[in-house]
């Protein structure tokens, strides 16, 4: 049992890196998220078709694959090795936070883009037809729905993310699954680290749905089955 | 619905009160529209004097939605134009903002704000748009909720409330900014038939108080009752026009007598 406890204090040691890579990554992605969304939205056509190949390329592949690209091809560009950039690419958590959000971006666009559409028409209406501005309108008519809307997509892309931060290790970052991985090496014993890894895992997740599910709740007073839940 | 008996107002009572003033409140002079290359309005002539009340009926896809869609601007127009109070509409901001701050309008789906209380349904715009302080704008509010007999529910969410009254809470969210005109757009088709007379009344209420009044219903009892003239479109084209007791009773028109043996028994 101290045995055990002793895993989980090293364990524990990457849990600030594995936070850290999560939400860093996930606030760069949602920003990024929304300009590329807002960009799709405001200029229909070719270049929106465009930039939604792109995301829809970037999906496509398996965020390994991208880690790998950028934490060992991007140093044998020379015009990163000499420039500021390399500060940021010779580091291996650097690395991992921009391939992250890179993926967090295309997939969270989407979302963002899906309830764009799916707000109803008749709302932009009414709200055009007491004479509101376009802002106003967007605020009171087009963000509400599509906060309605994208919320539940977005919460399960969100506890995605905080999985694929797992994949950090395999470029040196020493995160919880890192130190798992390191015990599992040394020690040989397969099952105790990983299995401690997975619970911490779970404890992050189930944290996170709760923090997004009391802002959902926030932000969504009244006529939604927040109030009917409550 | 016979419901001629239920608005016992003929519109010989009040409807000479603004025949006085001269200049049409709205004026439609030759306009067209297409979707694509259909046509769906054709060459529509139309003027509506200020307290005027017009029923616009008329079958499925001829066009009545969306001639008074245009009125408001919430649909564009290809040729002819609109003037409404004097002021032409065009697609610019500030005639589509000026002609809105006049002309209220009411959909067939109520439209109200689902995340917003009754009361800040019917505030929003007042402080928004009309920059009116929350104390007073909550007053104008309370004062048009007890205009339509709802003002218990207007701390309620709009899920909470039946169809017809939501659609009661959209008439007054309209009423709050002061229009000159309300246009109403199937007020009450989506509405289950025993919530049909609660809102039919609140425009009969409307009516009387002399507001200048478009309504697109199938409600013949209604218009029989409250409307000053009828108008009656069929693919896109004004058929006919004539005050309700000679539309229902010696209509002109071949298609207009199709269309009330089908519609009014």
């Amino acid at each position: 049992m101290s045995l055990l406890l002793d895993y989980a204090r090293e364990i524990l040691q990457g849990l600030g890196t594995t936070l850290s890579l999560f939400v860093i990554s996930l606030a760069i992605g949602f920003v990024l998220a929304s300009a590329v969304a807002a960009f799709q939205i405001r200029f229909p056509g070719i270049m929106a078709r465009s930039v939604w190949s792109l995301m829809f390329c970037i999906r496509g592949v398996p965020l390994l694959l991208i880690l790998y690209v950028v934490y060992y091809g991007f140093p044998l560009l020379s015009f990163i090795r000499e420039s500021f950039l390399w500060s940021l690419f010779a580091s291996p958590y650097w690395c991992a936070i921009i391939c992250l959000a890179f993926v967090e971006m295309a997939f969270t666009s989407e979302i963002i883009r899906g309830a764009y559409n799916q707000t109803p028409k008749e709302q932009v209406e009414a709200a055009k037809s007491l004479g509101l501005s376009g802002f106003q309108t967007f605020r009171v008519a087009i963000l509400p729905a599509m906060l309605r809307n994208g919320f539940p997509p977005y919460t399960t892309e969100v506890i995605l993310l905080c999985k694929s931060t797992a994949l950090a290790f395999t470029i040196t970052v020493m995160d919880i699954m890192g130190y798992a991985n390191e015990i599992r090496a040394r020690t040989l014993d397969i099952y105790h680290p990983l299995l401690i890894a997975g619970g911490i895992y779970i404890c992050i997740v189930v944290f996170t749905r709760l923090i997004l599910s009391t802002l959902f709740n926030l932000v969504a007073v009244g006529g939604t089955e927040a109030e009917d839940r409550a | 619905m016979t419901a001629t008996a239920c608005f016992p107002m003929s519109h010989k009572e009040t409807g000479s009160m603004n025949e006085t003033s001269h200049a049409p409140a709205i004026e439609i002079t030759g306009m067209s529209k297409w979707f694509g290359s259909f046509q769906v309005l054709d060459k529509i002539d139309f003027a509506v004097n200020p307290g005027e009340r017009i029923v616009v009926c008329g079958p499925s896809g001829s066009g009545k939605s969306t001639m008074i869609r245009c009125i408001n601007g919430l649909e564009t127009f290809q040729d002819g134009r609109i003037t409404v109070h004097g002021q032409e509409l065009t697609q610019k901001t500030r005639a589509l903002d000026s002609v809105r701050k006049s002309v209220g309008m009411v959909f067939q789906q109520f439209n109200l704000f689902p995340h917003l209380t009754v009361l800040e349904n019917c505030t929003l715009a007042q402080r928004w748009v009309h920059k009116v302080p929350r104390t007073v704008a909550e007053g104008i509010a309370m004062e048009q909720l007890k205009k339509v007999r709802i003002p218990e529910q207007a701390h309620k969410y709009p899920r909470r409330l039946s169809g017809g009254q939501q659609q009661r809470v959209a008439i007054a969210r309209s009423l709050c900014l002061r229009p000159r005109v309300m246009l109403f757009d199937e007020p009450t088709s989506s509405l289950d038939p025993e919530m049909v007379r609660e809102v039919l009344e609140t425009m009969a209420d409307l009516a009387r108080e002399g507001m200048t009044i478009i309504c697109v219903t199938h409600e013949m009892g209604f218009a029989r009752s409250i409307a000053d003239r009828i108008v009656f479109m069929d693919q896109g084209r004004i058929i006919e026009e004539a005050p309700p007791a000679e539309f229902f009773d010696t209509p002109r028109q071949a298609r207009t007598q199709k269309f009330l043996e089908q519609v009014v028994r």
